[in-house]
């Protein structure tokens, strides 16, 4: 897989913990069971390459964009992915991927931390590809989204395509 | 208003507490009825598994199984429950133990996919080994099934405002019914469905946003009596609000002045009326992502 090379890790740096960049969550009061791990889970966690689709690739009609608002920012878990870029490349993992170890939240579906296994990573959020061949990008991720600069939003969607994801599109940035 | 449905529920499980007269009728031979099963509740040492006797207590005492809407029925093993099944008994929900003495796991999970392929059963794996659990659910092949299927763990009361025993009793009473008895932390808690929360399994909600031990002392201070005017009353004490852009359709947690500053958004909701005009989990929503759309 195409790791991430200096100059990228220039823009994207520093590695960040999880909540690192919330206002006001933290690991040890917002984590919860289940949320922490991700041994279970590297079947379904995909090393982002040529544009290669991730394992339960499933992908969202043009009226559940519209339904769910997701050029404005909106989510839809059926037919969200979640991304992450850690320390070597992009992650990708289908959002609603059981997690029977989140049953005691009512949650049982992986979250940001599953796929980083609650390590340090660059940046995080959503992408949805859609019927109409494009792969709809955000930066929504409370453990590692939320990017300073305009300058590592416009990286994270660079390296995608660097790697060979094809037709990236930025959906409204909500923060 | 639910219609009020009768509900079947299959409690699979193989340390029930032995009986004399019971193995000499042989009982468990068969499905158990509710009566036996609650005649062991009442008179048999369940040693360790007394959080699993209070739940069939909880179950048979209840107002919709006294009338007559909920058949529960207990099964040593799964092989009996999925010979109920061919005989043509559909059950509405399933606690599943996990552990029945074989010695290889996979004997288990392959049951648990027969019960979950034969049925359209709500399933609560239910297990003193929840930890080594995930690692043969987290397949593929359950994938499908994943909407209808939670793992518990037996007897914990440390992992949410509800126990998993107090779990999985709202779950069930609040399939045949809104208003219910429910348990939290132990305390009896009357429940009826409101504004704010329309099934008892929305107190999880309130967990999150306020806190387990913000909301247990409330719901303490409202003698655990959860209806519109109590809900309503500790959202406002709460006094948590929500900023409202109404124009761009967002709603902004207080927590993010980059974004209120950027969005020119000054109007403030409160948390019951975040509720009210949208509803708790858009106010879980916000609380939690920062942002959310309206």
């Amino acid at each position: 897989m195409p790791k991430l090379n200096a100059k990228q890790i220039g823009v994207l740096r520093p590695l960040i913990n999880p909540f690192e960049r919330s206002p006001n969550k933290t690991i040890d009061k917002d984590l919860y069971e289940g949320e922490q791990h991700n041994d279970e889970f590297s079947e379904q966690i995909h090393d982002g390459v040529e544009n290669h689709p991730p394992p339960q690739y499933t992908e969202i009609t043009l009226e559940e964009l519209e339904e769910h608002r997701i050029l404005e920012g909106g989510s839809y878990r059926e037919k969200c992915f979640l991304w992450v870029i850690d320390a070597l490349s992009i992650k990708i993992i289908w959002e609603d991927t059981p997690n029977f170890l989140r049953s005691s939240i009512g949650k049982p579906w992986v979250c940001h931390t599953n796929i980083t296994g609650c390590s340090q990573a660059y940046i995080g959020g959503e992408m949805y590809f859609c019927a109409d061949g494009n792969i709809y990008v955000n930066f929504k991720s409370d453990r590692y989204g939320r990017p300073e600069t305009e300058e590592k939003r416009k990286m994270a969607t660079e390296y995608m395509e660097y790697v060979g994801y094809k037709n990236i599109k930025r959906t409204k940035d909500l923060f | 208003m639910m219609e009020n449905k009768p509900i079947t529920i299959f409690l699979i499980d193989d340390e029930f507490p032995t009986n004399a007269e019971f193995i000499e009728q042989g009982v468990y031979d068969n499905a158990i009825s509710y009566e036996h099963l609650y005649h062991l509740a009442i008179s048999e040492n369940w040693k360790t598994l007394h959080f699993l006797q209070e739940l069939i207590k909880d179950i048979v005492v209840s107002i919709p199984c006294k009338n007559g809407l909920i058949n529960l029925m207990g099964f040593k093993n799964p092989s009996i429950a999925l010979s109920s099944i061919d005989e043509g008994i559909t059950p509405d929900v399933i606690i599943y133990d996990w552990e029945y003495g074989m010695s290889n796991p996979t004997e288990s999970q392959d049951l648990l996919l027969s019960l979950l392929k034969l049925t359209k059963a709500f399933i609560f794996v239910y297990s003193k080994v929840r930890d080594e659990i995930p690692a043969f659910l987290n397949k593929k092949i359950f994938i499908q099934y994943a909407s209808r299927l939670q793992l518990f763990l037996k007897g914990s009361t440390s992992h949410s405002i509800f126990s998993s025993e107090e779990f999985i009793l709202q779950y069930i009473l609040g399939k045949v019914t809104d208003n219910v008895k429910i348990k939290i932390q132990g305390f009896d808690v009357e429940f009826t469905s409101n504004t704010f929360l329309k099934k008892a399994g929305d107190i999880l909600y309130l967990e999150r946003i306020l806190g387990r031990i913000y909301l247990l002392e409330e719901l303490e201070k409202i003698q655990f009596d959860i209806n519109n005017y109590t809900i309503e009353n500790l959202l406002n004490d709460s006094k948590g609000f929500i900023y409202f852009n109404e124009e761009k359709g967002l709603l902004i947690n207080p927590d993010e002045p980059a974004i209120i500053k950027s969005t020119n958004a000054h109007e403030k909701l409160s948390y019951s009326q975040v509720v009210k005009l949208y509803s708790i989990a858009k106010l879980e929503e916000v609380l939690e992502k920062g942002v959310a759309l309206i």
